[in-house]
């Protein structure tokens, strides 16, 4: 891998996990990174905190960069410069957008429209399926799902991509070498492995810090054409990603919930005030244009023959049930519900939440 | 001047036989006590000078030494203060007294001279009535638990005089009735019955199935939910308890010194609920003279462990081999015991360190990586050994007013019954008393499933991606049920009812 001096430079500063904010009004203040990097330490150069100031002046000697570059190199970890030929255009027309990304996988992705799907980490049976089948219909389509690798909503949108054999990013908010969560690690290194790509501006072992999520949220929706907010609370990870989307001028979709269940405010809060409503991946990509019109949805018929499960799926076609309720419900005794309810979780026809509650699948018509 | 009496020491939850020689010499006036008598025995010496002449009686003048055979045992304890007090009244006189060599005297004594209760007689009066012993003297407290052991007459006292006057035939004791287990068994009744647990009606079937096969069980809630309620019932359902089953729990009880006194034997199933903050030896047993600890104190009864995961790691982890193998061995400096320690593990636990995880009502402010943690402290190991797992929500106040009058203990007892009469037919001649015992090999041998329940179980296991150990789990609960509807083979209902009780860790936990 050979750089310019120019890159060097930027690829100097990510080492002190420098800011693209501080970074660009340097680069306005200097002219260019190189000029930083020549200014360093003398009396007219940055000045900066402590921490930085020492990690950068470790990593200003060229061997240290050399070294820094084939360890990369061993490690199959790409850099994708601000300046680079296939930076992708929409992360470029954002403010402080990175200047130096890591990646691992497959540059192509980036060609082919690019959808964001986020949402918490706390989801529910419903929120999950939901991630998962917007996820697998978006990559059906051709679309690259976007998302944060983490727990909940951003893992099921991945797999969702995943299953349907098509695109996905996964943005990082800590270095490739340390992922986080780590039991996700299997699911990156599929990403990274197949179709996918995986995104980071922190260098390889950067460690995963609180505030460098809300960061890492500005690329998932720069990179996006649309966001969508799965579910999740009003103050959430979720909803940061979407302010990001707004302030970026990118579409914002919202996927309704139950009312009254925590996860669901935060979607309702934005298609109050204006968001797309996503009811399948269908949705996104008639309203997208992505698509022609069609109704060829992920909508999923039930076939149910016993007559004391098809009275279960009437019920909870209202709102999700615990079996206690279902029981009083049907007048029936938890004896008897109780099985069925195994049987039907067994064929698919309803999921099992938290707190022992039983819904019926989205999507899921009779 | 010699005199021999007889008395009991207690180890573990046993006695052995102590023979108390006094004797009586001229020379330097003292009073001395050897056989390896521990402090509170050595200490008992100005007890029984102050009882003895406190009663009108008279000490004897001279030199006292006072043996404890065998010599070579560690004595400890208080109960040998009667013994002793009567070798030295009788020292100078022996013909005087009658039945000295086949009576055994158990009590301690104030310096009033009344007899004091004294821990683990029922242990006891079982060694004095092997050793061919036919009375048994002792305080008035502890009659009634060794009034159940038939073949020895049991004279219950008061007071170091009135023993003296017994003893010497001015005046008998009244002989204790024998107490028959059954009249005991009869005037039982249950103290937490599951008619007023209102709702629940899922954590209630989880419960009867746990008592009908003997399963551990685990109950998921937030606070308020009705575990510990909930528990509390469980001995009432549980089969009554064997004569053979009530002297086991009792000598345990009777040596920890836990008896309720003037009960006899125990009728109803132990109920432990040791704090969270109960440490290894006090949970299986330990401390200095190696005593039981709360698993064998809940031996045939139930051991609840509220808020799980707050015990410590290692006090849970020490309790596997106690709840697998029906016994733990305590060795110590002063002695090595077995205890047994059959009994039913119930425990209770939060969704997630701030317990609202799952709720409809209340938002769970914990980050999942803190729910981890906090469902971490829990290991594979011990889940294993847990068959029953159910969730429990809270019941609203309208949903209590609004609730039926709901089934009594009696009416589920008599259903557990059955299913366990059911099993101890089909483990005939095994070491098995109920399903939960089952291993690998015996499940194998004895679950029958219908050809549906297989593929039921199949389905089952690639949906939920079921872990071997977990399906057999499952299996030995659907046997339970099968027992319960009194299927001789399950069926597909009944592993889906199984299905349902299953371990919680394809559900939540993990996905969190």
């Amino acid at each position: 891998m050979t750089l310019t001096e120019e890159q060097r430079s930027l690829l100097w500063l990510s080492t002190a996990e420098v800011t693209a904010s501080r970074v660009h009004s340097l680069i306005r203040q200097y002219g260019s990174a190189a000029e930083i990097r020549a200014r360093f330490g003398t009396e007219d150069g940055p000045t900066f905190q402590g921490k930085t100031e020492k990690i950068l002046a470790v990593h200003r000697e060229d061997s240290a960069l050399n070294q820094l570059c084939e360890r990369l190199f061993k490690q199959h970890v790409h850099l994708l410069f601000y300046m680079d030929e296939n930076y992708p255009q929409w992360l470029r027309s954002i403010d402080d957008f990175p200047y130096l990304l890591y990646y691992a996988g497959r540059l192509s992705c980036l060609d082919a429209p690019m959808v964001g799907v986020v949402g918490t980490r706390k989801a529910s049976q419903y929120g999950l399926e939901m991630a998962r089948s917007i996820g697998y219909g978006l990559a059906q389509a051709g679309v690259t799902v976007v998302s944060g690798l983490a727990r909940g909503i951003d893992g099921a949108a991945h797999e969702g991509a995943l299953s349907a054999d098509g695109c996905t990013i996964g943005v990082l908010g800590c270095g490739i070498n340390a992922p986080y969560p780590p039991e996700h690690t299997p699911l990156l290194r599929r990403i990274a492995g197949g179709k996918g790509l995986i995104l980071s501006e922190y260098p390889l072992d950067a460690e995963p810090i609180a505030f460098h999520f809300p960061y890492r949220n500005r690329i998932i929706s720069g990179l996006s054409c649309a966001v969508v907010f799965v579910e999740g609370a009003v103050k959430s990870g979720g909803m940061h990603t979407v302010n990001s989307a707004l302030i970026q001028g990118r579409e914002v979709f919202a996927v309704p919930g139950r009312v009254g269940a925590i996860g669901s405010e935060g979607p309702h809060t934005i298609l109050r005030e204006g968001a797309r409503i996503a009811t399948s991946a269908g949705d996104i990509l008639d309203d997208l244009g992505l698509r022609p019109l069609s109704n060829t949805a992920t909508e999923r018929t039930l076939k149910i023959t016993v007559p004391i499960q098809r009275d279960i799926a009437k019920c909870l076609r209202l709102q999700p049930l615990t079996v206690e309720k279902l029981a009083g419900e049907l007048r029936l005794t938890v004896n008897e519900i109780m099985p069925q309810l195994s049987i039907m979780e067994i064929n698919g026809l309803i999921l099992r939440e938290a707190g022992n509650e039983f819904s019926l699948p989205p999507n899921a018509r009779e | 001047m010699l005199a021999k009496t007889f008395s009991c020491g207690l180890e573990g939850v046993n006695g052995y036989l102590v023979e108390v020689e006094a004797y009586i010499s001229g020379g330097m006036v003292g009073f001395e006590v050897v056989g390896l008598p521990s402090a509170a025995v050595k200490e008992s010496r100005d007890r029984i000078r102050a009882a003895i002449s406190v009663s009108g009686l008279e000490f004897p003048f001279g030199k006292v030494t006072v043996n404890l055979a065998p010599a070579d045992v560690k004595k400890d304890g208080t109960a040998f203060e009667l013994a002793i007090a009567m070798a030295l009244l009788s020292a100078k006189n022996p013909e005087r007294f009658h039945e000295l060599a086949s009576t055994v005297f158990l009590g301690e004594l104030s310096l009033q001279g009344k007899l004091m209760p004294v821990r683990g007689a029922l242990g006891m009066a079982i060694t004095a009535k092997e050793n061919g012993f036919r009375n048994l003297i002792l305080p008035m407290e502890n009659a009634k638990e060794a009034a159940c052991i038939d073949g020895i007459n049991v004279y219950p006292a008061s007071t170091l005089q009135a023993v003296f006057e017994h003893s010497v035939g001015s005046q008998a004791l009244p002989l204790q009735e024998a107490i028959s287990y059954q009249s005991l068994l009869h005037a039982t009744s249950i103290e937490h019955d599951l008619k007023y647990v209102k709702g629940q009606p899922v954590a209630r079937k989880a419960l009867e199935v746990a008592a009908a096969g003997g399963h551990n069980l685990l109950m998921v809630g937030i606070p308020g939910s009705g575990k510990t309620m909930l528990a509390r019932c469980l001995p009432g359902i549980l089969p009554p308890l064997s004569y053979e089953e009530a002297l086991e729990t009792t000598l345990i009880h009777s040596a920890a010194g836990e008896l309720e006194q003037n009960n006899g034997l125990m009728t109803v199933r132990p109920f432990r609920s040791p704090h969270h903050n109960t440490s290894m030896p006090a949970m299986i047993g330990g401390g200095m003279k190696a005593k039981p600890g709360e698993v064998s104190l809940a031996h045939n009864g139930v051991l609840f462990l509220d808020e799980l995961p707050e015990f410590q790691r290692q006090t849970l982890e020490a309790l596997r081999q106690p709840i697998e193998d029906g016994f733990v061995t305590i060795t110590r400096m002063n002695g090595q015991n077995r205890y047994v320690s059959r009994c039913m593990l119930v425990a209770g636990m939060n969704p997630c360190p701030c317990g609202n995880y799952g709720s409809k009502k209340k938002a769970c402010s914990c980050t999942p990586a803190e729910i981890k943690r906090y469902l971490s402290k829990l290991s594979g190991p011990l889940l294993d050994r847990i068959d029953i797992q159910v969730e429990l929500d809270a019941v609203s106040v309208t949903e209590i007013e609004a609730a039926d009058a709901e089934e009594d203990s009696a009416t589920v007892a008599a259903r557990v019954l059955k299913a366990r009469k059911r099993q101890l037919a089909r483990y005939r001649g095994q070491s098995i008393y109920c399903n939960a015992q089952l291993d690998q090999r015996g499940i194998e041998q004895y679950v029958r499933m219908s050809k549906d329940a297989k593929q039921l179980l199949l389905q089952a296991v690639e949906r939920f991606s079921i872990s071997m150990r977990a399906y057999g789990r499952i299996q030995k609960v659907a046997l339970t049920i099968a027992d319960l509807n009194g299927h001789d083979s399950i069926d597909s209902m009944d592993v889906a009812m199984a299905i349902q009780f299953r371990n919680l860790e394809g559900k939540i936990w993990r996905q969190s």
